[in-house]
């Protein structure tokens, strides 16, 4: 990763950070180990050589104990090493000021306040509060890291959602234009509907359906508007049969969900030579519940697909409701051999 | 044998089919043999008659249209009316003379025609001997016009003004486009705003061309490529 994603990880920060750490530490043990009521030079000294004594263990453990062996959840040789260091480091310490001090330091006499027991204790609470310390800034990390997953996942769905959502059939507008042409040179009296229809409907692909919801009457509108055009264009060989129940209030719905099983049942079902076709539409909403049901009869067909509509359509809308409508859907599509049934409940 | 040509409209949507049927009448050397929503229908009389051009739509009931073509053993010539352009290279593949994307106008689909009728008259002169010709679309009618009396055609904004022998014809159109219906071995370009007939030149002088009674110039860029084309043809 190129980007620093966590502001604690700066180097500098870092460097702060332990400065801060031992500059307190070292604050705390002279208040503790002066003699007087006024820290003297060699209580400065034997405070500064203490702490010095504590730095290999503490960071031994930080940098390779804890990564090494803790994360990797290896607890026997973890408690093994840190009982190691601690023993052998503090009984460096206090061998020397039991003993070395005074060769080294011939000028000072630093009496040994503690035991080796007591000094080990010293160094057992460093190595918990350091441990601790790089815990709970693990676990900010984590924390972080995890609000960014949480929201590129959010993004990727959005993002999909996205890709989903446009699909409507160029073709369809490209033949509704060429019936709107025959119109023009016919000067047919149902050319300013057809227009206005399309253009309505244009409308509604181009610009509201870019919005995650939209209100439910004007989906089924725009729906209405298609089936007219969809009649226009088949002329009268189209029996289409439609019912609508209960009272739209409102509700609202993801956009072109419900004309993407429209557009199959068209694509299908009108195709069924010089013979008339059907398609059957049902809507009924009640309660905050929508029932969608479109039928039509299956004409011999020859596929005429392209990668945007061989089948994507449908497979696409059952992808949509997995992520618009999780649990609240149900999709039940009856392909029989003469008919095919597309059922739907929404909970809006 | 009449110079018009017997074709029919394969295509399932109705307004679709007025379209065709209208620009069908509007052109003198078309004769409409019959309308079929679908392409099974329409096979028993392509196989009756001498159908020799056929209107064909993709998108069709049962059968699509690129799949009907792939069963014709001697398929008459095809112009394939659709709003699907990605089968247009499927479509050359299979030897279609031009492909249509709905809606066109009247003169695309004269251009269409005219490729067609240059086919068919290559056919023709194999057995009889008939001057070649193409249709142009200028106010309104549709004429045909010999190429043997095409003397020049000049540019003028988005119009072209074809001179022939007998009279001017002014038609919306480019030179770019307009070359194309035209056999090279005959026409020239020889100005961005003039294409000449190869048979017509009187006489050229530094850098014009005389054609008929008009001095015509030559334009810089093409100087090297007429002057090459008009040796290589003596």
């Amino acid at each position: 990763m190129t980007k620093q994603f966590f502001w604690l990880d700066n180097l500098w920060i870092r460097v702060l950070q332990h400065l801060f750490f031992w500059g307190l530490s070292f604050y705390i043990f002279l208040q503790f180990f002066k003699t007087g009521a006024k820290a003297e030079r060699i209580d400065y000294l034997y405070t500064a050589l203490f702490q010095f004594s504590l730095l290999p263990t503490v960071y031994l453990n930080l940098k390779w104990l804890l990564p090494g062996f803790a994360n990797k959840r290896n607890w026997l040789a973890y408690t093994f090493f840190i009982l190691i260091l601690i023993s052998l480091f503090s009984w460096l310490n206090f061998q020397f000021f039991e003993r070395w001090s005074v060769k080294i330091l011939p000028d000072y006499f630093f009496i040994s306040y503690f035991t080796w027991r007591q000094v080990a204790g010293f160094f057992i609470v460093y190595v918990a509060i350091s441990s601790l310390l790089k815990l709970s800034k693990s676990w900010f990390r984590v924390n972080e890291l995890q609000r960014q997953l949480l929201q590129s996942e959010k993004q990727k769905i959005q993002n999909e959602l996205k890709a989903l959502k446009a699909q409507v059939n160029p073709h369809f507008f490209f033949n509704t234009l060429n019936s709107i042409y025959s119109m023009a040179l016919d000067k047919d009296d149902r050319l300013p509907g057809t227009v206005l229809q399309l253009s309505d409907l244009m409308r509604y692909f181009l610009y509201e359906s870019k919005e995650d919801f939209v209100a439910l009457d004007k989906e089924l509108r725009v729906l209405n508007d298609y089936i007219a055009l969809q009649k226009i264009r088949s002329d009268e060989k189209l029996l289409m049969e439609e019912k609508m129940e209960g009272e739209v209030k409102n509700e609202r719905i993801a956009p072109l969900l419900l004309i993407t099983f429209l557009e199959n049942a068209f694509k299908h079902g009108n195709r069924t030579g010089s013979k008339m076709a059907f398609i059957k539409l049902f809507i009924r909403v009640q309660q905050g519940q929508l029932d969608f049901q479109v039928e039509n009869d299956k004409g011999i067909i020859d596929k005429v697909e392209t990668k945007e509509n061989s089948g994507v359509g449908l497979e696409n809308v059952k992808r949509q409701l997995e992520l618009l409508y999780p649990g609240r859907h149900q999709l039940i599509i009856h392909n029989l051999a003469d008919r095919f049934v597309v059922h739907l409940q929404l909970k809006l | 044998m009449s110079s018009g040509y017997s074709c029919v409209i394969i295509e399932d949507e109705p307004l679709a089919q007025n379209v065709l049927k209208k620009y069908i009448e509007d052109h003198p050397a078309l004769e409409l043999a019959g309308i079929f929503p679908d392409a099974i229908e329409a096979q028993s009389l392509l196989s009756q008659k001498n159908i020799q051009l056929v209107f064909l739509d993709i998108n069709l009931p049962m059968l699509s249209g690129l799949n009907f073509l792939k069963t014709l053993i001697n398929p008459p010539l095809i112009i394939v009316t659709t709003a699907y352009p990605e089968f247009a290279i499927e479509g050359f593949e299979l030897g279609v003379i031009d492909y249509l994307l709905k809606p066109f106008s009247f003169e695309r689909f004269l251009k269409a025609v005219n490729k067609a009728s240059e086919k068919l008259n290559m056919l023709r002169n194999v057995t009889e001997q008939s001057s070649p010709f193409i249709f142009i679309k200028a106010d309104k009618k549709v004429y045909k016009v010999d190429l043997e009396k095409i003397l020049y055609i000049e540019a003028t904004g988005d119009y072209l003004k074809i001179y022939t022998v007998e009279t001017n014809y002014l038609i919306h159109s480019t030179l770019k486009n307009f070359l194309e219906d035209l056999p090279s071995s005959s026409f020239l370009q020889v100005h961005k705003s003039f294409i000449i007939a190869k048979s017509k030149i009187v006489f050229i002088e530094g850098n014009y061309i005389r054609v008929a009674d008009r001095d015509i110039p030559i334009g810089a860029s093409y100087r090297e490529e007429v002057l090459r084309k008009l040796k290589s043809k003596n």
